[in-house]
C-alpha cells in the first residue's frame, strides 16, 4: 500500500508540473478568436492588432495570431485588403457581417459562461 | 547572413509548404509583419537589427512546417484516434510475416520479408487513410453504436460450423474427398496419411473439432455467448493446441517425408497462433471475472 501511495504522490506532482502551462494554454486559446474579432470592428493590420490586444493584457504570438487572419478571412469571419497610409504596404482585417454577427453570438456566450464559472469557482 | 536575408528565407520556407493558389499575398504579407516585429525590436534594443535578432524573432514564431500548419490546417492522413489500430495491425502484421518467412526460408527470393513487410504496411496506410477520410467526409460512419460482447452472429456462427463440418471431413476422409471430386482418382502417395497417425493421433483432433463444432451450433441456435460456453471454447481450444503439438513431437503425419516436414512447419505456425488466440480468450475471461480496478482499496500494491 505504501508504494502506492507513494508513487501516486510522485506522479500527480510530476503531471501537475507538466500540464499546468498546457492547460493555461488550452484555456487561452479558447477566448482567442473571440479577443481578436472584437478588435476588428475597427480596421487593424497584424501587427497593430497584436500591439491592441498586448496593451489590453491579452498578448498573442504573433505565430498564432497572423495564420488566425488568414483562416477567419477564410472562413468568411473577417474581410481585409491591402492599403498604403503611414509606411509600407499593409494587409488591414476588419469584421465582415458575418463576423459580427458571429461575435455577437460569440460574447453572449461568453458572458454565459462567465457567469457559471463564477458560479463553480464560488 | 543579415537580418533580412533570414527573414526572407523564413518566408520562403513557410509558404513553400501552402497552396500555390495565395502563396504570393500570403508571403507579401508574412513578410511585412516579421519585418515590422523585426524594426521593433531593434529599436526597442536600440541597435540595428542583425541575424541573431532576426532568429530569436522567428524562433519564438515557430518552425516554417508549423506556422504553415496554422496557415492552413491538414487534416491528418491517419486519424490520430486510430493510432493504435493502425500500430497493432502493423505489429501483428509484421510478426506474422516473420513467421511465414521463417517457414518458407529455403525457398523464399533475398529481402522478400523486408518487401513482404513494407507492402504490408503501405496497405495499411492506405487503407486507415480512406478510412480516416471517410469519416470525415461521412460523420455518421464514425458514430459509435452499442456493442453487446456476448451476441453471436448467427449466420456468421453457422457458417464457420459448415466450414468446420467440411474440415472434419476433408481431413478425416481426404482419399474419398479427392476420390468424390476427381471421379474416382486415387490420392496422389505424397498427401497420404501414416498409418498410425492416421489409426491414433488424427482421431483425436477431429473429435475436438467435432466437440466444437456441436458448441458452435449451439451458440448459432441459441444467438449468445455464456460464460460457460466460452469457458468450452478456450477449452477446445487449448485441446486443439496440445493435440497438434503432440502431432509436432510424435512421429510422422504423412507417408512422403517430405510433406511431412512442409506439414509440420505450417504446423508449428498454426500452434503458435492458436496458442496466442487461447492466451487472450483465457485473459479475456479471466478479467472479465475480476471487474474491480487495479487501484481500488484494499488491492495490494
Amino acid at each position: 500500500m505504501y508504494r502506492v501511495a507513494h508513487y501516486t504522490r510522485w506522479h500527480m506532482v510530476e503531471v501537475g508540473e507538466q500540464v499546468g502551462p498546457k492547460l493555461e494554454l488550452e484555456l487561452r486559446r479558447g477566448v482567442v478568436v473571440i479577443a481578436v474579432l472584437s478588435q476588428l470592428t475597427t480596421p487593424q493590420y497584424g501587427y497593430s492588432l497584436r500591439q491592441a490586444l498586448a496593451a489590453k493584457g491579452m498578448p498573442i504570438e504573433e505565430g498564432t495570431l497572423y495564420p488566425l487572419l488568414r483562416r477567419l478571412e477564410g472562413q468568411g469571419l473577417l474581410a481585409s485588403e491591402w492599403r498604403i497610409e503611414d509606411g509600407p504596404p499593409r494587409r488591414y482585417y476588419w469584421l465582415s457581417h458575418e463576423g459580427a454577427a458571429a461575435l455577437k453570438r460569440l460574447a453572449a456566450d461568453w458572458r454565459g459562461l462567465v457567469c457559471t464559472m463564477e458560479g463553480l469557482l464560488a | 547572413m543579415d537580418a533580412h536575408t533570414v527573414i526572407e528565407a523564413y518566408v520562403r520556407d513557410v509558404t513553400a509548404r501552402l497552396p500555390s493558389r495565395g502563396r504570393a499575398d500570403v508571403a507579401m504579407e508574412l513578410r511585412a509583419l516579421l519585418n515590422e516585429e523585426l524594426a521593433a525590436r531593434a529599436r526597442d534594443a536600440g541597435r540595428p537589427a542583425d541575424q541573431a535578432m532576426a532568429m530569436d524573432l522567428l524562433a519564438g514564431f515557430g518552425p516554417p512546417s508549423q506556422v504553415a500548419q496554422r496557415y492552413r490546417p491538414e487534416a491528418p492522413l491517419i486519424d490520430p484516434a486510430d493510432t493504435r489500430p493502425f500500430l497493432v495491425a502493423a505489429l501483428v502484421g509484421a510478426a506474422v510475416l516473420g513467421a511465414l518467412a521463417s517457414v518458407a526460408q529455403p525457398h523464399a527470393p533475398q529481402n522478400s520479408l523486408t518487401n513482404a513487410v513494407l507492402a504490408w504496411l503501405g496497405v495499411l496506410v492506405v487503407v486507415f487513410a480512406i478510412r480516416s477520410w471517410a469519416k470525415r467526409r461521412w460523420p455518421a460512419l464514425g458514430a459509435w453504436r452499442p456493442r453487446d460482447p456476448d451476441q453471436a452472429s448467427r449466420p456468421g456462427v453457422a457458417a464457420l460450423v459448415a466450414v468446420m463440418a467440411l474440415g472434419i471431413v476433408c481431413y478425416g476422409a481426404p482419399d474419398r474427398i479427392f476420390a468424390a471430386f476427381t471421379g474416382g482418382a486415387r490420392l496422389p502417395a505424397t498427401l497420404a496419411y501414416d498409418p498410425g497417425f492416421a489409426a491414433t493421433r488424427l482421431p483425436w483432433l477431429l473429435a475436438v473439432w467435432g466437440l466444437t463444432a456441436a458448441l458452435y451450433a449451439w451458440i448459432a441456435i441459441v444467438g449468445r455467448w455464456r460464460p460457460l460456453t466460452r469457458r468450452v471454447d478456450a477449452a477446445s481450444k487449448l485441446g486443439v493446441v496440445l493435440i497438434l503439438a503432440w502431432f509436432l513431437a510424435d512421429g510422422p503425419m504423412f507417408q512422403a517425408a517430405a510433406t511431412d516436414r512442409t506439414v509440420k512447419a505450417w504446423l508449428a505456425l498454426i500452434v503458435i497462433g492458436l496458442l496466442v488466440e487461447a492466451t487472450i480468450k483465457i485473459i479475456g475471461i479471466a478479467r472479465a471475472a475480476q471487474p474491480t480496478p487495479p487501484n481500488a482499496p484494499g488491492v495490494a500494491a
